[in-house]
């Protein structure tokens, strides 16, 4: 069955061991989402939308925030697809927090067993995790030499159908010119990529990708468990160790993953995007500011598209202000 | 028996006059609301009185509904605009469902039940998207007449797309629209479409059939075709749909001319 | 003294105030005339508001409006204050469990800027600060941590994430971001257990997955060490034990408060004296042993009026069921000046209405009631409570008031519109409710009105 993820602090692996198939939601999101009552995530909505076109899938939710609990109770109540709800810790600091994590990855393969998988051995979750860890390290690799919208396609490529691209010669790859900038926030859909190029052609160059599925989302390599060991602690402890993001009480890890990429990449500028009505990335617009003291513009992200013109036009202040 | 029904909407004041015993409209009058509202209210309603050749001691009883009732001093009582357009709806199609009302300031979806009485209704809050405020900034950025910006809508090939949730950013939006040269009847059907996925947000469920649009803005071509496209149902404009309102508050205050004389000695 | 019920203004409560201080009032050392609070505090809103004109009353608002000042006193009696964020109700239990440990509700500052009339221009500093009109009103809270006018800086600030609103998590995120450390403590979203899943009852009728109980019981007792640290003592079962028992004492008041005045035949009390009343059960006013005297005499005053028949409204008023809090108090009086009265309210925190289970250890106890929490859980099951509440007092109308920015608003209002409509096909409108609310009464009021339009209707046969 497919399993739509609409967070990548849910490890596909264990979608993939009980014999699923993991899908992200961010590519598959409808272009168009339905009416979207004031108030309401952008994003959260068309997922809603996801649930509904999708009647043979399941999706898992997260209450990463209020928004997407509350679309999970909606999609339960109006669609007719398999919803999971992942309980996503907002804390890290403490034991409890943790078990939290650990018991709902377990129950997270009970659910994915309701849904025909079988319940996988130990050799086969450790197999599906160094085959996914083999395909991240590709990915990582792949991300770093090429520009940010190509990387932006291999992330959606890996995440929706589990594909890596292989890297041609980096020499193949013309090097953008431009004024390095980070791109920094919740989901940006493929049908916001324009995005990448409208920030080129304002003479712009991301640098950083921070958004969901951006590198933000990669967790470093996870060591692989001795045979001896069960897998699924080790799996989960290190999603919930590595997780990073503005949920996060406190979000001070994101924070410290954020300042020395900005550093090493000379970023110049932060663009943060954030889906309209979600209150977690945009409360974190002030706070970035007087973190690292950069310019930073805010986007506000339909799901249909970019703002067009108006936001052509802001990228072009801004990149001229960088200048 | 002869009632009055006065609606004082924020654009325009609507006046219905109401002949119980032949069951018939006998007089309408119509003029833009103002700062003067009891004046104003005062001056259309006697015009009214004098075009339908009624003198002002046969009305037995007047209520006032729409935002600007509270001002309307001759009235005899106020009743809400929602209770008023179930009234005016039920008496003009009885086997009605749903109503949609889009005002000059704000919209409404009513549900009714058998006997047209109120089931649910929803309301725009302050945003004016959903609403005939839209339509008007419109005319105003292509330089139109409100009134031939549905006959404009008509010859839109691909309607384009307002994507913003507020009247102000839409503005904008419009604004980048023209600058990118997009064809004006395009961003007139836009708007359109805009307008009914706002009142399809705000109605939150499904609308049940039959669907009927009352209002000002259903006199726009191409808004009821929006409506019906977002709703994805029939949706049917009611005869004269501005003065709705005003009829059902003329037949409200029927029934409260015949309690009234039922129940004094 | 007794006297028929009213609803006064200001000015007319300044007589009335002159009468009952002629007749011998009693008042406790934060008594006075209520229009003392505009000049003290410049709560201007107090002038557009209208007040019920009991001693029982004045006492509950003088009590409520003398916060701050509670606040410093404590402070430099030398008391530890601790700010419980979010958590509704039990952090609080906790914390007036040790001695000279303070509790109180920074998040209440979201009525700063609706008592003062925004000239405090908090909203206007929270905006400066990052947090726009895109966030719920709570925001005000983050300014008036930063210039220490309102209440003073907390010893500890606790604050609880997970299952909350996202507007308030970001908002207590950035405060922390502006150098005020916060404890958080985690708070699962609560579901029901799963097939097979040990299961453990929660008070309000609900069911819980024991994990998530074990889970919110860890965090509140590593609460509990911090709490014992700042107060220099251990918060020992016995401490919280005696804490649950005097919190269950107000709880049982205000279930004696709630069915007297909802259940009666009229209004012996208004909506906004309710709301404030039923605001105590999570805060205490930080004065938990006043808490109880407070409500003991508006009950009294409650049962005196419903015994002699003397209501605030005509009896023919529709009754109404009130969903959530509002952010300008003036919205609970135009429910009456509509012609309707409440006779119900979900105000976001029904889970500390009920008591917390004494028999029970006490850690285990406060973890189940918090997962009752209506917020943490999805909004069908908040739904169901209210159908009952409405089966039980006779409702025939329900308000939603929708508080501006709230992440969970535009969520909750649809399954609680069709549950009811479901079981009980009442009318329903939702409004929202601006801090400032004057601008919009005459559309609020076309709402309310039509809503209880539609209800008398149905009284019709």
């Amino acid at each position: 069955m497919e399993v739509f993820l609409t967070s990548p602090w849910v490890p596909a692996e264990i979608i993939r061991a009980h014999g699923h198939r993991p899908r992200s939601a961010w590519p598959a999101t409808p272009n168009r989402a339905s009416a979207v009552p004031e108030g309401v995530c952008s994003f959260a909505q068309s997922l809603l939308s996801l649930a509904e076109s999708h009647p043979d899938a399941a999706l898992v939710f997260t209450t990463a925030c209020d928004q997407m609990r509350r679309a999970a109770d909606a999609a339960l109540a109006r669609s007719r697809s398999r919803i999971f709800l992942f309980n996503l810790p907002a804390t890290w600091q403490s034991p409890a927090a943790r078990n939290l994590y650990r018991a709902e990855c377990a129950r997270l393969g009970r659910f994915l067993t309701t849904l025909g998988g079988p319940h996988p051995k130990a050799e086969d979750l450790l197999s599906v995790m160094i085959d996914q860890e083999n395909r991240r390290a590709a990915l990582r690799q792949f991300i770093q030499r090429h520009p940010a919208r190509l990387a932006a396609e291999a992330l959606a490529g890996f995440y929706s159908e589990g594909i890596v691209p292989t890297a041609p010669p980096t020499d193949a790859i013309p090097v953008p010119r431009g004024i390095p900038v980070a791109l920094i926030g919740g989901p940006l859909l493929p049908s916001q990529w324009s995005l990448f190029d409208d920030l080129e052609s304002t003479g712009g160059r991301v640098v950083l990708n921070a958004t969901e599925p951006g590198e933000r989302c990669l967790p470093p390599p996870c060591p692989i468990p001795s045979p001896e060991q069960p897998p699924l602690p080790a799996l989960a402890d290190h999603y919930f160790d590595h997780a990073v993001d503005a949920f996060h009480r406190p979000n001070t890890r994101f924070y410290d993953w954020l300042g020395p990429r900005l550093h090493e990449r000379q970023v110049r500028g932060l663009v943060l995007w954030v889906h309209v009505g979600c209150d977690l990335w945009r409360a974190e617009a002030a706070s970035l500011r007087d973190a690292f003291h950069l310019p930073l513009l805010t986007l506000d992200a339909h799901v249909e598209s970019t703002g067009g013109l108006r936001d052509t036009n802001r990228l072009a202040a801004f990149i001229e202000s960088l200048q | 028996m002869i009632c009055a029904g006065i609606d004082a909407g924020s654009r325009a004041i609507k006046v219905v006059l109401f002949d119980h015993a032949r069951s018939m409209v006998i007089g309408r009058g119509l003029a833009d609301q103002g700062v003067a509202q009891p004046r104003l209210a005062e001056e259309i309603f006697a015009a009214t009185l004098s075009k339908a050749g009624i003198d002002r001691h046969q009305v037995r009883s007047v209520v006032a509904t729409g935002y600007g009732r509270n001002r309307v001093a001759f009235a005899t009582t106020t009743i809400t605009e929602i209770t008023c357009h179930a009234r005016g709806v039920f008496h003009l199609a009885p086997d009605t469902r749903s109503i949609v009302e889009i005002g000059g300031q704000d919209s409404k979806v009513i549900r009714l039940e058998n006997g047209g009485r109120v089931r649910d209704f929803a309301m725009n809050d302050r945003c004016a998207a959903g609403t005939g405020r839209f339509l008007e900034i419109l005319a105003a950025r292509l330089d139109a007449d409100w009134s031939k910006l549905g006959d404009l809508s008509q010859q839109s090939r691909q309607p384009a797309l307002i994507s913003s949730t507020c009247v102000v950013f839409a503005e904008t939006e419009i604004i980048g629209l023209l600058a990118e040269g997009v064809p004006a009847a395009d961003i007139a059907a836009g708007v359109q479409n805009s307008i009914a996925t706002r009142v399809m947000a705000m109605a939150g469920r499904p609308l049940t059939a039959p669907v009927l649009f009352t209002g000002g803005v259903a006199l726009q071509p191409g808004m009821v075709r929006a409506l019906a496209t977002t709703l994805d149902c029939p949706v049917q404009v009611a005869p004269e749909p501005q003065f709705t309102g005003a009829l059902g508050a003329a037949l409200l205050a029927a029934r409260i001319a015949a309690t009234a004389s039922t129940s004094s000695p | 003294m007794t006297h028929s019920p009213l609803q006064l203004t200001l000015t007319e409560w300044d007589q009335r105030y002159a009468e009952l201080a002629r007749a011998g009032l009693r008042e406790p050392w934060y008594g006075g005339p209520l229009a003392r609070h505009v000049e003290r505090e410049n709560n201007e809103r107090l002038r557009r508001l209208r007040f019920d004109s009991s001693a029982a009353a004045l006492r509950l608002w003088n009590f409520l409006l003398t916060e701050n000042e509670r606040l410093r006193t404590a402070r430099a009696q030398g008391d530890r204050l601790v700010g419980t964020m979010k958590d509704l109700g039990t952090v609080p239990v906790m914390a007036c469990a040790l001695p000279k440990v303070r509790p109180f509700y920074p998040d209440g500052a979201w009525w700063t800027p609706c008592l003062m009339e925004c000239s405090d221009r908090l909203l206007v500093q929270a905006d400066a600060l990052g947090t726009d009109p895109s966030f719920c009103p709570v925001r005000a809270m983050l300014p008036a941590f930063l210039n220490d006018e309102h209440f003073p800086r907390p010893d500890l600030l606790i604050c609880s994430t997970g299952a909350v609103c996202d507007d308030f998590s970001a908002i207590a995120q950035r405060l922390e971001r502006l150098g005020h450390p916060i404890l958080w403590w985690e708070m699962p979203r609560r579901r029901a257990p799963d097939p097979g899943e040990p299961a453990c009852d929660l008070p309000g009728g609900l069911i819980g997955p024991a994990g998530q109980v074990e889970c919110v019981r860890e965090e509140l007792q590593r609460v509990g060490v911090e709490l014992g640290k700042l107060a220099g003592c251990d918060l020992t079962h016995e401490r919280i034990r005696a804490g649950i028992r005097s919190a269950n004492q107000i709880r049982r008041q205000l279930q004696t408060l709630r069915q007297t005045v909802y259940a009666a035949p009229g209004a012996p009390l208004p909506a906004l004296e309710m709301l404030i009343a039923e605001m105590l059960a999570v805060h205490f006013c930080s004065d938990r042993g006043e808490c109880l005297p407070v409500l003991a005499e508006l009950a009294t005053e409650a049962t005196r009026r419903v015994a002699t028949r003397q209501f605030v409204i005509p009896d023919d008023a529709v009754r109404v069921f009130w969903v959530n809090p509002v952010a300008d108090l003036r919205a609970m009086n135009l429910l009456e000046a509509c012609g309707g009265r409440l006779c119900g309210s979900d105000f976001m925190f029904t889970h500390a209405l009920d008591l917390i289970p004494e028999d029970l250890p006490p850690f285990e106890a406060l973890a189940r009631t918090a997962l009752a929490d209506p917020m943490v859980g999805p909004a069908q099951d908040r739904a169901r409570r209210i159908v009952d509440d409405c089966r039980r007092f006779k409702i025939e109308a329900v308000v939603i008031a929708r508080i501006p920015g709230a992440s969970h608003c535009p969520w909750e209002g649809n399954p609680i519109r069709e549950r009811i409509a479901d079981k009980l096909a009442l009318p329903i409108v939702e409004i929202e409710i601006p801090p400032v609310c004057d601008a919009l009464l005459p559309t609020l009021r076309t709402r309310i009105e039509a809503v209880l339009e539609i209800a008398r209707a149905r009284r019709e046969p």
